[in-house]
């Protein structure tokens, strides 16, 4: 095997992607965004405009016929999705047939687990104000009825969400709803307290005692989650937890972004504001992404 | 009307000018006057007081008339940046060589009525980089687009002119003389039949049996000359099966040569053709013309590649390549780029088939200095240019894959001897 693969035509106008907020120039581009980025794909992915945008801008006119005759037929979209993944080549057959077997596994799913496996996903990219809106309209039931345990692993997820976008007091609210979701699974129940307690932990207590009072619905609940957290746990167990805190927080000040920042405090002074300057545009964009939703 | 399509001989002494003409497809020279024989001397004139050039014979009228200023050796002055100074004015080499070429391309529009040019071919002794850079710049200034300015050597014209003559003419070895100013020169074409496409091969050499023209204006001298061009027959044309001997140049404007004449028509037929090159440069115009239309022949002679420059690449479960530059093409104007996808690789490995091996060689061009990122999510652009008939030049450049993995725009470039 030789390693290269001939390109395809790269588009002058791009395919957009909201989801991710980039725009995808080549056919590989949207092959490795449906392989990759599978979690984010919805019914209604194959549209006119993505059509289009194969038929014009790719000149991939034979896939495109075949996506419209599909699409005009009230084609399944995941079935499209694999059309798409088979005929621009990309995938090794492996590959392609994994890719077959998540797409299925997506269509047999249903819209509330798709949404669920969308959700957790938007966590994992760090995208938590997205996250936290499709939460709130899965707990809001707005994509079907979800069970006890979908509940549960709900508020937790929009917890680490809420927790991500340092908004530790909804966070810790979120915690307790996921507790009190959770019927007598004793490890998932102490997973949380854990978390709860490094919430606590960040969040510096008094801080947390000051906001709390503002909160309208909520300075009880609050209570007895830093109870859940803390009185009602054994003394052995807390300073455990406190020894992994400390070893987080340590590891996390080795980082290599830690790195990057205590290297641009080195430079000389115009390199400084132009290394810290990166660094500050690199923080905006993150935290911009992290924010929308 | 299509346009014209011009083939230009340019040497230091003499030029000429060939035309298809656009209504018999055939080619014409394109003469000074009804009596001359194409052969325009490269010299120009600028008439004192006005700011008008005229070239050839007119030039040296003028000069002698005292109405105007000559500058001659004109290839020359552009080759070695050379200036003349007309009337307080300092001409460079360049300008002075485009108001000449200029001035050739106007006959050409002003005999057949037509100001567009299709193609534009320059045939020179010897492809100089500098001096082939000048030549486009001229021809654009001219008014021809850079793409339709093409550059051509003695041994690619001959060969142009050969191929486009009756078969029977080139059945075997086909031999050209062409005796000017600049040296007495021998091509030999030879056609490696049983291929396909053909192999059409062009071998040249420069012979040390030169002698100056102006031996000839006397008996003696001219008896000397043939007694040479006769041995170098004998030598050059012994034991091989030749079909055509060609005599082109100044030097064979009439038969003085007799007994060379003699020994290189045994068995053989003997062309004199004194506008051989610029008409070889006009059919390789025609050629140009058809471009996409895929040649019978491949062409091997200086100025062209003697290899198949290709890139392995696994497409569809299949092994395939990608060829970036043919054998015969002419190595100025071969420019390839192509964009790949790394699927794994960190190096970009190069087939070299030479028209002489039967084995390829290989070439590897590391790419240690890109950034890493996953499998089949970068992109690289290879683009490929000649520096000679045996030197090419690699770029690649890494474009990254979109906004998924933006490229670094980082570029490794080098040189390989093929």
């Amino acid at each position: 095997m030789s390693g290269l693969i001939i390109a395809k035509k790269m588009a002058d106008t791009p395919f957009f992607v909201s989801e991710l907020q980039i725009s995808l120039y080549s056919a590989e581009e949207l092959c490795y965004y449906i392989y990759h980025y599978l979690e984010l794909i919805e019914e209604g992915f194959v549209d006119d405009r993505l059509i289009c945008f194969l038929r014009d801008e790719l000149e991939l006119v034979s896939l495109a016929d075949k996506l419209e005759r599909f699409y005009r037929g009230q084609g399944d979209t995941f079935q499209m999705v694999y059309i798409i993944a088979r005929e621009i080549q990309y995938f090794n057959d492996d590959e392609l047939n994994e890719l077959k077997k998540r797409l299925e596994w997506r269509r047999l799913a249903g819209t509330v687990n798709q949404v669920m496996q969308k959700a957790e996903f938007l966590v994992g990219l760090k995208r938590y104000g997205d996250a936290v809106s499709l939460y709130e309209r899965i707990l809001d039931g707005q994509f079907g009825q979800i069970s006890g345990k979908e509940e549960g692993r709900a508020w937790h997820n929009k917890g680490v969400a809420l927790a991500g976008l340092f908004d530790f007091e909804q966070a810790e609210r979120c915690f307790f709803h996921a507790y009190s979701c959770l019927k007598g699974d004793a490890v998932q129940k102490e997973a949380i307290q854990k978390e709860m307690y490094f919430l606590q932990m960040l969040s510096e207590g008094e801080c947390v005692k000051k906001q709390s009072d503002s909160i309208k619905d909520g300075p009880e609940m609050l209570k007895q989650a830093k109870l859940l957290a803390s009185e009602l746990v054994l003394e052995e167990k807390r300073l455990k937890w406190k020894e992994e805190y400390e070893a987080v927080q340590e590891k996390a000040l080795q980082s290599e972004r830690c790195r990057q920042v205590e290297d641009a405090m080195q430079k000389d002074s115009i390199r400084k504001t132009e290394a810290l300057s990166g660094i500050l545009n690199q923080w905006k964009k993150e935290y911009h992404d992290m924010v929308r939703g | 009307m299509m346009g014209l399509m011009l083939g230009i001989d340019l040497c230091d002494d003499y030029s000429q000018i060939c035309c298809i003409n656009p209504v018999t497809q055939k080619t014409e020279v394109i003469r000074l006057s009804e009596q001359d024989d194409g052969l325009i001397p490269t010299v120009i004139c600028r008439k004192k007081g006005e700011n008008q050039w005229v070239i050839g014979e007119e030039a040296y009228s003028l000069a002698l008339c005292g109405t105007g200023t000559t500058v001659d050796k004109l290839i020359r002055m552009m080759l070695y940046d050379g200036h003349a100074t007309i009337e307080n004015i300092r001409y460079t080499g360049e300008e002075l060589t485009g108001y000449f070429v200029q001035c050739l391309i106007d006959m050409a529009k002003e005999r057949y009525r037509e100001e567009k040019i299709a193609q534009l071919v320059f045939t020179m002794q010897d492809k100089e980089l500098s001096l082939m850079d000048a030549l486009v710049r001229i021809g654009e200034r001219a008014g021809v687009p850079k793409e339709k300015i093409h550059m051509a050597s003695h041994a690619e014209s001959y060969l142009f002119y050969m191929i486009n003559q009756k078969p029977d003419i080139w059945i075997n070895r086909v031999s050209l003389f062409d005796l000017s100013e600049n040296g007495l020169h021998y091509y030999e074409m030879n056609v490696f039949r049983g291929q396909r496409p053909q192999i059409v091969e062009t071998v040249h050499q420069k012979l040390e049996e030169h002698f100056s023209l102006d031996i000839l204006d006397d008996d003696s001298g001219r008896k000397l000359g043939d007694t040479i061009l006769a041995s170098c027959a004998e030598r050059l044309l012994d034991k091989k099966v030749v079909t055509s001997v060609f005599l082109t140049g100044k030097g064979f404007l009439s038969d003085w040569p007799q007994k060379f004449i003699s020994v290189a028509g045994r068995r053989r037929r003997v062309f004199s053709d004194i506008n051989l090159f610029s008409q070889g440069a006009c059919f390789l115009a025609a050629d140009y013309q058809k471009e996409g239309k895929a040649s019978p022949f491949i062409c091997l002679c200086e100025g062209r590649l003697e290899s198949r420059i290709s890139i392995p690449v696994f497409q569809s479960g299949k092994q395939q390549t990608v060829i970036m530059a043919e054998m015969g093409s002419n190595w100025y104007e071969t420019e390839a780029s192509a964009d790949f996808i790394l699927d794994g690789a960190r190096e970009v490995e190069f087939w070299v088939q030479s028209v002489r091996e039967r084995e390829k060689k290989r070439f590897i061009l590391p790419l240690n200095d890109f950034p890493r990122r996953p499998d089949r999510a970068s992109r690289i652009r290879v683009c490929i240019t000649f520096k000679g008939t045996h030197c090419m030049n690699v770029k690649v450049t890494d474009l990254g894959f979109g906004e998924l993995f933006p490229g670094s725009q980082a570029v490794i470039e080098k040189e390989f001897a093929v």
